[in-house]
């Protein structure tokens, strides 16, 4: 079904996330020849390396937004991506599987994955604000979602 | 025990009109005093017929009651002003995904129905009951999805919610997730079982944040698929 993440007294670090979203992207069979296994395994510690800092932002910006004001946590959560959709689709495009990344329901894909993870940095920092600060009224509405 | 699949409920339930996975539609509209018609409506793309609608001058508890053309809708209930450019926020079924807790005395399969009561009662074929998981930073029922409006691509329809689900401060242990719709869409019945996912063992957090990073949202891997 899934990728189990866990992480022990916190939140997951970006780095985890990075790597589990370059995982998902660049995502290849281990009976590849050895010499694209390299490749692929290089492509996604590059996508990785890319995706990293974008996940740090999201989630130092959270943790900002939500110390200086606790009803932030239930505002709707906007991730925006753009940035980070094109440096990775310009590494992936680069790469040996240029055709396949060209694709647009493949770079539809792309998009959504780096999102739907962005999301999660995000909600996570919420949830934890949200066990740190269990009588702000706003908690309430976040819990209710 | 447990297997990744959808669920014999579900898919009958899908035929008979039972879920509904799109995102929280927000449309426009006009509104007039004292009627149940909404015209002018930007789009009705993806609306269900019985989905709640709210906006400003639509009473609560208001549904869809009937889509009459492609830029109208007809109101369970008359408005109560008068208004041009009304946002409509026309929200699909809530679905959620609830933890299983290592050994269950149930089976979690096809044959799952329905997630009855979670963490009460006897488990069966229609209540998870006691074999939900338990402990720190989880909350009985799980978590909630955030629908992303299905798609379809060579011949398969398939959706993965927009938020993986995660659970912070959190211990407990888990074997599978079961995602089930808490509305009661058809006949009423409520927390409808959607598909059961084996998680590959038993999966354990101490004090930490335990997240599921679903699939990717495509023909091939996306978390619900009908082919």
């Amino acid at each position: 079904m899934a990728i189990i993440l866990r992480t022990e007294n916190g939140p997951h670090p970006a780095d985890a996330w990075a790597m589990v979203t370059a995982q998902q992207i660049v995502d290849y069979d281990q009976q590849l020849s050895t010499d694209k296994l390299a490749k692929a395994q290089e492509l996604r510690e590059q996508v990785a390396r890319v995706l990293q800092p974008h996940f740090e932002k999201v989630q130092t910006e959270e943790q900002s937004k939500l110390a200086a004001d606790s009803a932030a946590i239930a505002s709707p959560l906007v991730i925006e991506i753009a940035d980070a959709v094109g440096e990775v689709l310009a590494k992936l495009i680069e790469s040996l599987w240029a055709d396949h990344f060209k694709r647009p329901e493949v770079q539809d894909v792309v998009r959504d994955t780096i999102q739907r993870n962005m999301n999660t940095i995000a909600y996570i920092e919420r949830s934890w604000h949200a066990d740190r600060n269990p009588d702000h009224p706003a908690v309430a509405a976040f819990r209710g979602q | 025990m447990a297997t990744t699949t959808l669920t014999t409920d579900f898919k009958q339930s899908c035929m008979q009109g039972g879920h509904n996975l799109s995102a929280s539609l927000t449309p426009t509209g006009n509104t007039t005093n004292t009627s149940t018609s909404v015209t002018s409506v930007s789009s009705v793309a993806n609306i269900l017929v019985g989905a709640t609608i709210t906006g400003s001058g639509i009473p609560a508890n208001t549904v869809v009651a009937a889509i009459p053309s492609s830029s109208s809708l007809t109101l369970s209930n008359a408005a109560t002003a008068t208004a041009s450019g009304v946002t409509l926020t026309i929200a699909p079924d809530t679905f959620k995904i609830l933890l299983i807790k290592p050994s269950p005395a149930g089976t979690y399969d096809a044959t799952l129905a329905n997630v009855g009561t979670p963490g009460s009662g006897t488990p069966s074929t229609s209540n998870v009951g006691t074999d939900e998981t338990s402990g720190t930073g989880y909350t009985s029922g799980g978590f909630t999805l955030t629908n992303v409006t299905p798609a379809n691509s060579s011949g398969t329809a398939y959706t993965t919610p927009s938020v993986n689900p995660s659970w912070s401060s959190a211990s407990f242990s888990t074997i599978a997730a079961v995602v089930y719709n808490t509305a009661g869409r058809l006949s009423g019945t409520t927390n409808r079982t959607v598909s059961v996912h084996d998680l590959g063992g038993t999966q354990t957090i101490a004090g930490g944040s335990f997240t599921l990073v679903l699939p990717s949202n495509s023909n091939s891997t996306a978390l619900i698929r009908i082919s």
